[in-house]
């Protein structure tokens, strides 16, 4: 056996007996970690209806005193607090938030809890269609409680009075079932384990050009078995539609909009802001609080919720920086097996020739870490929820096959981009091009003077430039708007409802933005053609036209391509213009794939989807740059 | 009429839509810095390029910010200029070694780093901010300039790396090989030989480094907790924020950031053509 391939042989082998051993720690770490919080937040609970017990003993001006002090505790919450019907209720109230109002169908602005409130107001038309009646746009304010459930745990019950035209029209209910049973991650781990054998295999014998029928049947059993393992976990649902709990709750939302229905604004706010936080995991966080007097005439409180809540923001980060080693070693893991062949020959190489790798480390290694690192514990997050619950390809799922009430529509801002993307570069090639031959023309005077001038916009710091523009299109003080009332017309709200002119301020920015750069790349090609080549063409009566397509365009080729291909993956991913121009609106229409994946990071801290949302971003790409380089071969030479 | 006159007229034509279209182009910039020398709080109110009520007040407001005593401003301009500084020179180091071995050498790895550079221009940055953040958190080099540089360089590696290949493969290998004969080693000739004549390439890929750093906000917002630590742009953008937005004073705070960016742009912009497509166009 030769160096390499021994190497080669060794090399597998201690990866294979690490990668099992990583997988094993990873899981049961995260698994402890994940059960240490689930009980933290279930024991805050559990006090927190302590305190409510003993608070079922006071009097009204105690409670007043009470709410009073919690309202103190902290400042930075506006909270209402109200008695209605025997019952002491605090909501949150946020400084602006929107008004929650929704059509039976659900609105986008609700977040990820939309897709079980929309089952719970299709549910509910179904119930008023059955007795003839009709919903029209609802709004829904709601309540939410913990009680003992029958087994000795504790449970949420939420309530929603469901109103119609500002006329109560009935209520829904929701009941979360804490699942505190100790998840079993076996069937995650195999699948994970299915998945890294996979890789392994195709790294180990490089995928063949013509796949053996067994390697065939071999990837895809394994592949199947990851999706159906990883699918099993997937589909655990925590939150159920009670129906049991539903007159209970009807008799507390009832009592509340018969009798103060101005609050329920401020409880549907505290309602939206719960789903919109922390739907996908009510079992480990919330924000808003009631306290609710039973029919025994003991209170109840969710303050305990609250405090969990406020812990909740943490876990994420804290979970996931322990794991992050594991997280680390499995993502170099995956990339080594994927290039098993050429490991060996890698560590023979820089065992016989380190003087040549010294070069190339340092880069390397900065890369390793700060980039590729990063990268695969991004691309692994796409595979968990918020909290880190391991759903397999479940956000894949819920982007690829959206429900029909979702947050998002990713063919749609597909289209948006794709859109966005090619009138960009369209612009630009022609815009640049166009440029780049005038000033090539010997005719035209001051050609240094123009170059500079015209290349401006790409030495401004691109962030500016959006603002700028933003500022440009400014309805009142924007130069846009002044400068088509000189011409007469008038003025256009850019930034209204229309797509088309959010998109235009949008497409204005980044052309300004990118035409120089396609401008400096085609004028270095065009300095670079032999001016013999036209002469020649001269002398055989050629048309400018014909020199045009026949010497110009030819020539420019080799470093248009893979200008273009730059620019198209720069433009793909053009996050500063969209989102300091247009900010994806309105209501999200212009957004493309990178400023709709920040949405859900940032805005709906949905980390696992928007992860989700970028790999599908990178495979696109990716997809794209192998296609069009094959068609082009525009990087053809440069490994030569 | 005469072929003379034929040509002079589209002589003067082309000058005529060269001059409006390169006035269409600095159109923006003109009107910004009308509004940062304008007096007045109201925005524009004309299409003149001139201020009304010309005054130095914006930039003596911005330049002079401070808070509790603290000169933020200043804070604010040493972390950009000691950030960029730095990424400048650790980028060009490492860019210009790698891309020396990626050129000249062949060795096991070679085409796989080459391409990995090229895929990880794809990678979303939306993607990177919480590992990255976590990274930093367990290599200490959270709130500290330093993790800034080092993200900031790798951040332009790949962009460099192709460009100074390009560039490189451009050299004629005969000096190297005379110079080998002489028995200059691997190293003096990477030194003496490949960096002189790759002047103009590694001065744009300073610049290309200098403007990652010089330009980026949404990093240095995410990685620095403490105010001060806050660089440029950082500031840049609070001055259109959520809850206030001043844009007289936005539009000077551009100017004296983006001053030194064009300030480069313009000293370096004669090798800008050369260093760009020399790779490319070779074939």
């Amino acid at each position: 056996m030769d160096g390499p391939r021994r190497v080669h042989l060794l090399a597998a082998g201690v990866l294979l007996v690490a990668m099992v051993l990583v997988l094993g720690l990873a899981l049961r770490r995260y698994q402890e970690e994940l059960d240490a919080r689930r009980l933290a937040v279930w024991e805050a609970l559990g006090e927190a209806m302590a305190t409510a017990g003993r608070a079922g003993s006071r009097t009204p001006t105690e409670l007043e005193a009470w709410a009073a002090s919690r309202r103190e505790a902290r400042p930075n919450v506006g909270r209402h607090f109200f008695l209605a019907a025997g019952r002491y209720l605090e909501a949150l109230d946020l400084s602006e938030p929107p008004t929650f109002t929704m059509d039976s169908r659900g609105s986008r602005d609700l977040g990820p809890g939309d897709l079980r409130l929309g089952a719970l107001v299709s549910t509910l038309e179904q119930h008023v269609a059955d007795r003839g009646g009709h919903l029209g746009d609802l709004e829904t304010g709601a309540l939410w409680w913990a009680e003992p459930s029958e087994d000795g745990g504790q449970r949420l019950v939420a309530a929603f009075p469901v109103m119609r035209g500002g006329v109560f029209a009935g209520v829904a209910g929701v009941e979360t079932v804490p699942d505190t049973r100790r998840r079993n991650l076996v069937p995650a781990a195999l699948g994970i384990l299915a998945f890294f054998t996979l890789l392994f295999l195709a790294g180990l014998r490089r995928w063949p050009r013509h796949p053996t029928p067994a390697f065939l049947a071999a990837a895809l059993a394994s592949g199947a078995v990851a999706l159906a393992l990883t699918a099993a976990v997937a589909n655990k649902d925590q939150v159920r539609l009670s129906t049991a709990r539903c007159g209970q709750a009807a008799l507390l939302a009832g009592d509340l909009a018969s009798t103060a229905p101005e609050l329920l604004p401020a409880a549907s706010r505290a309602w939206h802001q719960i789903w919109k936080r922390e739907a996908p995991s009510l079992g480990a966080a919330g924000t808003g609080d009631a306290v609710v007097r039973g029919d025994d005439g003991s209170l109840r409180v969710s303050v305990g919720l609250l405090r969990a809540g406020e812990d909740g923001a943490r876990i994420l980060e804290q979970v996931f920086a322990d794991l992050v080693p594991f997280l680390a070693l499995l993502g170099l893991l995956a990339l080594l097996s994927l290039a098993m062949p050429g490991l060996g020959r890698l560590v023979h190489g820089m065992v016989t020739m380190p003087g040549i790798y010294a070069y190339v480390v340092p880069a390397m290694a900065g890369m390793v870490v700060l980039v590729l690192i990063p990268f695969v514990m991004g691309v692994l997050l796409g595979f968990f929820t918020t909290d880190l619950e391991f759903i397999g390809l479940g956000n894949f799922q819920e982007i690829l096959f959206p429900a029909s009430v979702s947050d998002t529509n990713f063919y749609l801002t597909l289209g948006v981009t794709v859109l966005w993307t090619v009138t960009n570069v369209v612009l630009h090639v022609t815009i640049g091009l166009a440029l780049a031959l005038v000033l090539n023309n010997p005719a035209v005077k001051a050609r240094g003077l123009f170059r500079v001038l015209l290349i401006v916009p790409w030495a401004v710091p691109n962030y500016i430039t959006a603002l700028i523009w933003k500022w440009m299109f400014n309805y009142e003080f924007g130069a846009i708007n002044l400068l088509l009332q000189a011409l007469g017309l008038s003025k256009v709200a850019w930034f209204g409802t229309s797509f088309w002119t959010n998109f235009l301020a949008n497409l204005a920015t980044n052309t300004w933005l990118g035409f120089p750069f396609m401008m400096v790349v085609s004028l270095g090609a065009l300095q670079s053609i032999p001016g013999e080549l036209y002469e020649a063409a001269d002398i055989d009566g050629a048309t400018r036209w014909q020199k045009f397509r026949g010497i110009t365009l030819p020539l420019l080729k080799p470093a248009l391509f893979p200008a273009i291909i730059l620019g198209t993956i720069w433009t793909f991913n053009m996050f500063n213009v969209i989102y300091l121009v247009s900010g994806g609106g309105p209501d999200n229409q212009t957004n493309i794939l990178i400023t709709e994946a920040y949405r859900f990071f940032k805005v709906l801290n949905r980390y696992g989807f928007a992860a989700a949302y970028c790999v599908m971003i990178f495979v696109i790409l990716l997809l794209y740059t192998i296609i069009t380089n094959r068609v082009t071969r525009a990087t053809e030479g440069t490994f030569e | 009429m005469s072929r003379d006159a034929k040509q002079t007229l589209r002589s003067v034509l082309l000058h005529v839509v060269l001059t409006a279209f390169t006035l269409v182009t600095l159109a923006p910039l003109l009107w910004v810095l009308k509004l940062a020398f304008n007096g007045s709080r109201r925005g524009l109110s004309s299409l003149s390029f001139l201020p009304e009520e010309p005054t130095l007040d914006n930039f003596r407001r911005v330049i002079g910010r401070s808070e509790d005593g603290v000169w933020v401003f200043g804070h604010h301009l040493w972390n950009s200029v000691v950030v960029s500084a730095a990424t400048t020179v650790l980028g060009i180091a490492l860019a210009t070694t790698a891309a020396y071995a990626f050129s000249r050498f062949r060795f096991p790895g070679r085409r796989a780093g080459l391409l990995s550079f090229l895929v990880s221009q794809m990678f979303p940055g939306v993607l990177m901010l919480i590992p990255l953040y976590i990274v930093l958190q367990k290599l200490g080099l959270l709130n500290l300039k330093l993790g800034l540089i080092l993200v900031y360089s790798t951040t332009a590696i790949p962009f460099c790396v192709w460009m100074l290949k390009g560039y490189f493969d451009t050299i004629p290998r005969d000096l190297e090989e005379s110079a080998r004969i002489d028995g200059a080693s691997r190293f003096t000739i990477f030194w003496r030989i490949m960096l002189p004549l790759a002047m103009p390439a590694i001065a744009v890929t300073g610049l290309f480094s200098f403007m990652t750093a010089w330009n980026e906000f949404l990093l240095a917002y995410t990685f620095m907790n403490d105010p001060l630590a806050y660089t440029l742009p950082v500031e840049i953008q609070q001055y259109v924020g959520d809850q206030k937005v001043e844009w007289e004073l936005f539009a000077a705070s551009s100017v004296i950031v983006s001053l030194p960016v064009m300030a480069l742009f313009y000293g370096l912009q004669k090798y800008l053509v050369g260093g760009l497509t020399a790779g490319a166009v070779k074939g």
